[in-house]
């Protein structure tokens, strides 16, 4: 019977060194060798006519260095706008979602280049790292590593805290939430943060997914958390997300952050919207024109 | 986003929550048995299909009354996540004719953590009617020869969630888990093949859940296959 119990117990451990957790499935990344914009070809997060159109002049691509485990990787990122006016004007920091690359995310970037007008506001994306060009592994560690990688650019470039505006999107609020919910940890802190489609946290996306009650340990290590992050948030918030989203909804993700937020916060829940669509179904003039005014009141 | 929640959410719900009836019909007394089990819920995997989850157990029953066997069985998926489930019960025959019976199975799922020492438990009791439709018995010169024994069996599975705090404060609304299943136990000899469908949680909504799920009730639960297959040793 003895000689049972120790079988049990070594197989107990050797089968649980094989751990494998499911964060990699929040990460659904795709590389690129090099960055389309304009002319790829492959899925898009929305579709955006020419009225939104960038010109080549104001789109800058940029490359950091990341020092991940000792191992120096390259992280990617695009800038449309004037560099120079950085030290002077409000810029916008957009964290995007889970999906692919910058390229994916791209007609967003152009959206958002023309709040209040083309050029209004600088706005940058980056890839995190394993996504599109950037190198390295797709963690939660790594994109906050990346995301400071930003931070830090800018401040160089001469932006101030109070000129900086942060934008999430579902995986990317993260991100945001992170930077703002823990300034000391962070070159920059936003002046403002803005939320689309935001998940509550790790744990309540498996509680959702799964019928029992369960830790978010007994799956995932990530410890995003954003509904716990925002009540340290002290900058205004604005969320907006589609009524529709079945991926994320409003009732058990972006509600719970919103309610957990102290302070000064608007939303703007839409009707029709889906987890990518909430521009489409707002229609895209009238939901810039309302990143716009959260912005610059 | 989409396809990559899909895919978590397939794996979400099939860890923890889901195995065939176990002992449907009770051992002999004193009688030994080992047994395998792979299956889960059917879900649409992206970029895979329509599919069973190939959940595995292995578990080991004891016949220690003539109604009564008790039982444990290692859910060797969660394992590999790092997770020990066990889940410990007992089977019990509380009604029986000369070709069928009831059976009981009071059981405890347990699970933890083995790297941050979180744990849950779920009490679980479920109800199973059996009838034993066709019988063989041969007897061979040699004295070997062979019994077959064909049955069907239909029941009710109970899994209770006595947490009632989600994460952030939510109120769990899914407390009361129900199940039904039907399935078809070949024996011969000492061998048992055991398929079962299972309804799973048919009272709740498998829309805004992410995932999608065939389901025989529409919007509701979920549909499981499983296949089993015991040796009783003795």
């Amino acid at each position: 019977m003895n000689y049972i119990f120790v079988l049990g117990v070594i197989v107990l451990v050797s089968l649980s060194a094989c751990r494998k957790r499911l964060d990699s499935f929040l990460f659904n990344q795709s590389a690129l060798t090099s960055y389309q914009l304009d002319n790829y070809t492959g899925e898009l997060s929305i579709t955006v006519g020419d009225e939104f159109a960038v010109p080549d002049f104001i789109i800058h691509h940029l490359e950091w260095t990341l020092q991940e485990a000792g191992k120096s990787t390259q992280v990617h990122a695009i800038y449309v706008g004037d560099i120079s006016r950085i030290a002077i004007d409000t810029v916008l920091l957009y964290c995007h979602g889970n999906k692919d690359h910058m390229d994916f995310y791209w007609p967003r970037q152009k959206l958002y280049a023309n709040i209040g007008q083309l050029g209004r506001f600088g706005v940058l994306m980056f890839d995190y790292p394993g996504f599109g060009m950037s190198e390295g592994k797709p963690t939660e560690v790594n994109m906050y590593a990346s995301t400071e990688l930003a931070l830090t650019w800018l401040k160089s470039q001469g932006l101030t805290n109070d000129r900086l505006v942060m934008m999430g999107f579902s995986l990317g609020s993260a991100a945001v939430c992170e930077v703002a919910g823990n300034p000391s940890r962070f070159s920059m802190n936003p002046g403002k943060i803005i939320l689309e489609a935001p998940f509550a946290s790790a744990e309540i996306l498996i509680q959702d997914g799964g019928l029992l009650s369960m830790p978010g340990s007994f799956l995932v290590d990530l410890k995003i958390d954003n509904a716990t992050e925002i009540k340290k948030v002290n900058v205004p918030l604005l969320w907006i997300h589609g009524l529709d989203d079945s991926f994320l909804t409003v009732a058990h993700h972006g509600q719970l952050v919103y309610d957990n937020k102290s302070g000064a916060k608007e939303k703007e829940l839409v009707p029709g919207g889906g987890h990518e669509t909430t521009p489409t179904a707002m229609g895209y003039t009238n939901y810039i024109n309302r990143m716009l005014q959260f912005i610059t009141q | 986003m989409i396809k990559s929640v899909l895919a978590l959410s397939v794996f979400l719900i099939v860890l923890y929550s889901c195995a065939p009836a176990r002992y449907v019909k009770p051992l002999d007394k004193g009688q030994h048995a080992l047994q395998v089990n792979l299956g889960g819920p059917i879900a649409k995997v992206p970029g895979i299909g329509v599919i069973p989850m190939p959940l595995t157990t292995v578990g080991y029953g004891y016949g220690l009354k003539e109604h009564l066997t008790l039982f444990g069985n290692l859910h060797t998926t969660s394992l590999l996540f790092g997770v020990g489930q066990v889940d410990l019960g007992a089977a019990y025959r509380c009604w029986s004719r000369k070709n069928m019976g009831i059976t009981l199975q009071p059981t405890l799922n347990v699970a933890v953590d083995f790297y941050t020492g979180a744990n849950r438990f779920w009490p679980q009791l479920d109800a199973n009617y059996y009838w034993d439709y066709a019988e063989w018995r041969t007897k061979a010169k040699n004295g070997k020869g062979f019994q077959k024994i064909r049955s069907v069996y239909a029941g009710l599975s109970n899994w209770f969630d006595p947490y009632l705090t989600e994460s952030q404060g939510r109120t769990n609304e899914q407390v009361w888990i129900p199940s039904i299943q039907i399935g078809h136990l070949w024996q011969k000899n000492n061998w048992v093949y055991q398929f079962e469908a299972k309804f799973l949680a048919p009272i709740y909504s498998n829309e805004d859940i992410v995932v999608n799920y065939p389901s025989a009730f529409g919007n509701q639960g979920a549909l499981g296959a499983y296949f089993s297959i015991y040796y009783k040793l003795k």
